[in-house]
Formats: structure tokens, sequence, C-alpha cells
């Protein structure tokens, strides 16, 4: 008696039904939905702006460097602070100049100053307006609470330093801060991408 | 058939309501997410402090009765004050040991016209056997008339403030040598002279004495307590007065020169109650102009209602802040107004804290002082801890003889010896003048 192949039909069949499943659960199937983003940019209501004493005078004879770039979006403070409380007086300000809507506004520091190796030393940034004060310590990393700051109104920034008699001066104590500013006070903000 | 619309018309209005339901949840949905829409801006930016030496630096002036301890870089400072019923030095650097730190001079002239200097040197070629001591110069002249008439004075200038209790007697001690030099001129009058004036610089007390000239020696001048107030500040003033008379011919222009030096001069108060009253603190400025101030914070008073403290800040000049004032135990100005701290010249401190005290026996007040300054919107402070104490008493005697120079104490030369004595004087003055330190011009 003849012995018949070992390949069938019946192992086609099988594999054409393997394949056939395969096929089915690798599928991509795309969809494709159309929908439009469109940005229109606008000058920004809330703004760095100068203080009563951007560039003004520092104690040794040097000057209080105050940039302000980027249609006002960029601050960049440099300060010659010294042994004890230094204290920089409104050296910046946060304008609102929307006339018609107020904004909630934060500082965040994303870069805390470089003194926590010295034991009682701080730095510490302190917003005002007329009717109130909010003080936010720049050696940690951290959110302010939201500030209001209603239409057409700005607020003052001042920066303290202090630094104990003894120590070793830094060559240079470095913060990175964001300002944030929001239409609502509901969330806390988000991180940058 | 009836029931059946009715039925379809129940539908109807529960879908009715369905819907307005429906709506009304994705409206407010809708609301919801407009009120708290999170649009967020968020700018980067950044600080950068480049720490620096202190322009501003505390100094221990080293004065009787004051403990000082200077913290790390001249930044802060712990002073202990000691309040007495002893006899105590009021005035300021009143031996000119190292210089002539605390004193200023000043001039008038009554007749003739006058060339003037002032200055601090270690020692001095016609007046050795001293240590620290300051020249007067004062050259008149009267070129307006053929025998003219000269007057004027010259002097030192400080300002003293009084402890804040009755005292017991007030004594101004001077060491001085006095010289005189004519030419074509006569010498009329040669005097020593003190006067305490209030700060409006009407005279509160004033006395003359004769000089005795060629020599070094001393004078005491007894205040009646009567003509000083206890708490009240007053400008000290004691220098020389002179008058005379010169020729004028053709290209002769006669002249009268005194040289008025001074070894000590020092103003002493015996309080009644444990009190003190003096400089507690230099201050000195390395590098830039600075208003500074004082004030005070947390204070605790230990003392009783028998405290009485004024504290004010003065620069080198003379000018002075408002005071912070404790009186009768109770803080009633926290901080004083503002002067200004310049870069000292040579011999000089930019300016110092004055305390005037007194307090009840065997107390201690504690004052946590700060010393603000700073140029526009920048400030720095700085934390000096005072604390005035009332130690077990040590009788103290002020003598007025022990600061004459033995070398020079009897070595009279009498008035017309002067005349030749004194002649190299001016040949001399360049030198003098250009080895010392130039004092200070008082502008009251």
């Amino acid at each position: 008696m003849q012995t018949r192949a070992s390949f069938g039909w019946k192992h086609a069949v099988a594999l054409l039904a393997i394949a056939a499943v395969a096929s089915v659960a690798f599928a991509s199937v795309f969809v494709f939905y159309g929908g439009t983003i469109t940005a229109y940019y606008q000058a920004p209501p809330v703004v760095w702006a100068s203080g009563t004493n951007t560039n003004g005078t520092d104690i040794g004879g040097k000057t209080i460097s105050v940039n302000i770039t980027g249609n006002s979006t960029t601050l960049s403070i440099a300060v010659h602070p010294t042994y004890g409380y230094t204290y920089y007086k409104d050296i910046a300000t946060i304008k609102n100049d929307d006339t018609a809507n107020g904004y909630y506004i934060a500082i965040k520091v994303t870069n805390p100053a470089n003194i926590t190796s010295i034991a009682g030393a701080s730095v510490k940034l302190i917003i005002s307006n007329t009717t109130s004060t909010e003080v936010l310590d720049l050696g940690t990393t951290g959110t302010s609470p939201w500030y209001y700051l209603p239409a057409s109104t700005s607020a003052n920034v001042s920066i303290q330093f202090y630094l104990p008699g003894g120590v070793k001066l830094p060559s240079a104590v470095v913060t990175e801060i964001q300002l944030i500013y929001s239409t609502s006070n509901a969330e806390t903000p988000p991180s940058t991408v | 058939m009836h029931a059946g619309r009715k039925k379809s018309k129940l539908f109807l209005r529960n879908a009715w309501v369905k819907l307005a339901f429906a709506s009304l949840v994705v409206l407010l949905s809708v609301l919801i997410v407009v009120v708290n829409a999170g649009v967020y801006v968020i700018y980067d930016s950044k600080i950068v402090a480049k720490p620096q030496a202190p322009p501003l630096i505390l100094v221990d002036p080293e004065a009787q009765g004051v403990n000082v301890t200077l913290g790390a870089n001249d930044t802060w400072a712990n002073i202990t004050v000691k309040a007495t019923t002893e006899y105590q030095e009021i005035t300021r650097n009143g031996g000119f040991d190292t210089s002539p730190n605390g004193w200023l001079y000043g001039y008038t002239v009554y007749s003739g016209n006058a060339t003037v200097a002032a200055a601090w040197n270690q020692t001095y070629y016609f007046a050795p056997g001293a240590s620290g001591v300051v020249l007067l110069y004062m050259k008149l002249y009267n070129p307006s008339s053929i025998i003219g008439y000269v007057n004027g004075s010259i002097y030192l200038v400080q300002n003293v403030t009084i402890p804040n209790t009755p005292l017991s007697s007030v004594t101004l001690n001077i060491t001085y040598y006095s010289a005189y030099t004519t030419s074509f001129s006569t010498l009329r009058s040669y005097y020593l002279f003190a006067e305490l004036l209030y700060t409006n610089g009407t005279i509160a007390w004033s006395s003359l004495q004769s000089v005795t000239t060629g020599s070094w020696n001393n004078a005491s001048f007894v205040i009646p307590t009567a003509n000083v107030k206890p708490g009240e500040t007053y400008t000290l003033l004691v220098g020389a007065r002179v008058s005379g008379r010169t020729l004028n011919i053709l290209t002769i222009v006669g002249n009268l020169t005194i040289y008025q030096l001074f070894d000590s001069v020092r103003l002493y108060v015996e309080p009644l109650y444990p009190s003190f009253s003096g400089s507690i603190l230099d201050v000195n400025v390395t590098n830039g102009n600075y208003g500074g101030s004082l004030g005070v914070a947390n204070l605790t008073l230990l003392g009783g209602t028998n405290v009485n403290v004024s504290v004010f800040l003065a620069n080198l000049s003379g000018g002075v802040t408002t005071p912070i004032v404790v009186s009768s135990g109770l803080l009633t100005s926290s901080a004083t107004s503002e002067v200004q701290l310049t870069v000292p010249p040579l011999g000089y401190t930019s300016g110092y804290i004055h305390l005037s005290a007194s307090i009840y026996s065997s107390s201690v007040v504690n004052i946590p002082l700060r010393i603000r300054y700073g140029v526009g919107g920048v400030t720095v402070t700085y934390q000096v801890n005072i604390t005035i104490i009332d130690p077990p008493s040590k009788n103290v005697t002020v003598s007025s003889t022990n600061n004459v120079p033995h070398q020079y104490a009897h070595t009279h030369l009498g008035r017309d010896k002067s005349m030749k004595g004194f002649k190299h004087l001016d040949k001399l003055l360049p030198n003098i003048l250009e080895n010392s330190i130039p004092l200070q011009r008082w502008r009251g």
C-alpha cells in the first residue's frame, strides 16, 4: 500500500486560516477627521517692566543690571549683595497692560539659588502692590501662590539676600525662575514641556 | 384609540423634559469649562547675584568703658557698655593718640585777614615729648592800613552729648603748647578759650584763660552743671584767641602768627546715677557714598522705668541723625533719620554710633540695634547688639596734670624770648604740614 504525501489539503487550509486570523489581528486601520487650529498671536498682556531702581546704583560703586528682553517677556537681573541683609527694592515690576482683564500671576523657582550649602543664607523674592505682599523663598524649588493682578495695574519686584559674615563670598549665586500668569487660579500651573 | 393618544402625549412630555435636562447639563459643562479655562503663559527669567566684599565695615573705637566684639568680616558686632557713676570722658579720641579722628577745626577772623592750617602728627619738631599732637596754625595780617589791627581765633570742634542724668561735676582738661611769632607786629593778647554751643549755635557756656607760651601746660575749666542740660548735645570748641597790631609800609606787610598745639582735650562728667555717653562703634566706608541710619527691633528692656537711652549715627563732618529714644523705659522713637557716610580722608572714620544712657543701679539693658546703609533702592543691614550694664563701682580720680610731657614741662620761654625762639617755625611749617594728616574743616 502506497503511503500518502505527508502535507495534504487539510494542512493547507489550516495554514490559510492562521494567516487570515493573523492578518485581522495586526490590521492597521486609520481613520482621518479634518480639523483646524488657528493661533492669532497677540501682544503679551502681562509683561516685565522697569522698577524705580532698575539699572540703579548698587553698593560698592556697582550698578544694578536689569535686562528686559524678548518683548518684555524675559527678565535678567545681576546684583552685587554683601554680608548681612542686602535688600534691592523695586528693581523690576510685573505689569498688566490689559485694560479690561485681571490675571493671576505666580513665580516658579525652576533652579533654586545655589547657596543652600551656606548655613543661614537666603534669597527671597518679594512681590507687592499697595494691598498685598507675597514673599517667595528662592532657595528651594517651588511655585508661589497665585497673586491677583487687576487690569491696568502692576506689582513691584524686590529681592532680599542674606549672607552671614564669616563665610567665603560665593562667586555667583544664580536663580532661575518662571513668571506664570493665567486667566484662572483654579489649578496649579503646568510645567513647560 | 383615546388611550393610545394619551400615552403618546405623555411620552412626548417626558422627552421634552429629558431634552431640557440634557441641554442644561451641557450648558453647565460648557460654562464650567469656560470659567476655569486653564490658559497659562510662562516666561523664563534669571537672577544672578555676584556677592562682593562689604563697602562699609564696623570698627572698634577702643573707647573707655566699651567692649566691642566684632563679627567675621566686620559686619556685625556685640557691644557691652559700662554705665557708671565714676568720672567718665565724653569726648571722642580726646588724646589724639593715633589720629585726629573725631575732631574738626574751625576759625574766625574778627579783624584783618588770615592764613590757617590744622594738622595732626605723631610728634612735632619744635614741641617734642608728646605723641599724637594737633597743630592749629593761624597767620594774621591786615594790609588795609599802616597800623592794622588783627584779631582771630582758631579751634578744635567736636559734638558732645551729656549723659541723661543729673551731674555732680563737668570738667574740661586740656594739655597744650602755645607759641607765636611776630613780624612787624606786636601781640596784644593770646588766650586759650573753650565754649559749649547749643545745636542752634548760641553759647551755652564760654571761658577764657591766658596761655603760657613755649612749654607744655595743663589747663582745666570747671563748667557749672547748671550750664549743661542732661541728655543735650552740644558743640565743644577749644582753641586759641589772639589779637595784635601790624605795621604795613610799602612792601612790608606785618603779621602775627600763632602755633597752638594740643596733646589732649578731654571733657569729663561725673553722673549721679549709672550712665554712659560716648561713641561705641565706628563705621568705615571703603567704597561709595551711602545714606546711613539706625533702627531697633524687638526691644526688651529689663531696667524698668528709670531707663533713658539715646542712640544716633554721626558722620565725620559733624552731621547727626535724629536719635532712637527710650524715655523712662518706653521706646518713643524706633528709627533714626539718615546721615551721609562717605569714604573718609586719612586719619578719620566715616562715622560712628553714639550712645547716651542712664540706667538703674545693677541693671542690664539690651538693645538689638540695626545699622542700615544704602544707595538708591539698595539697603544693607547689619546687626549690632548693645548690652548696657552697671558693674560694681570702682572710684577713679581724674588728674589734670598727668598728661604733661615731662621734657618741656618746665621750659617756659616767656613772651619776649618767644619772638626769637620760634622764628624758625615758619621755615619748619611746610615740612611739618607735609608729614602730617590735615584736619577736616568744620562747616558749623
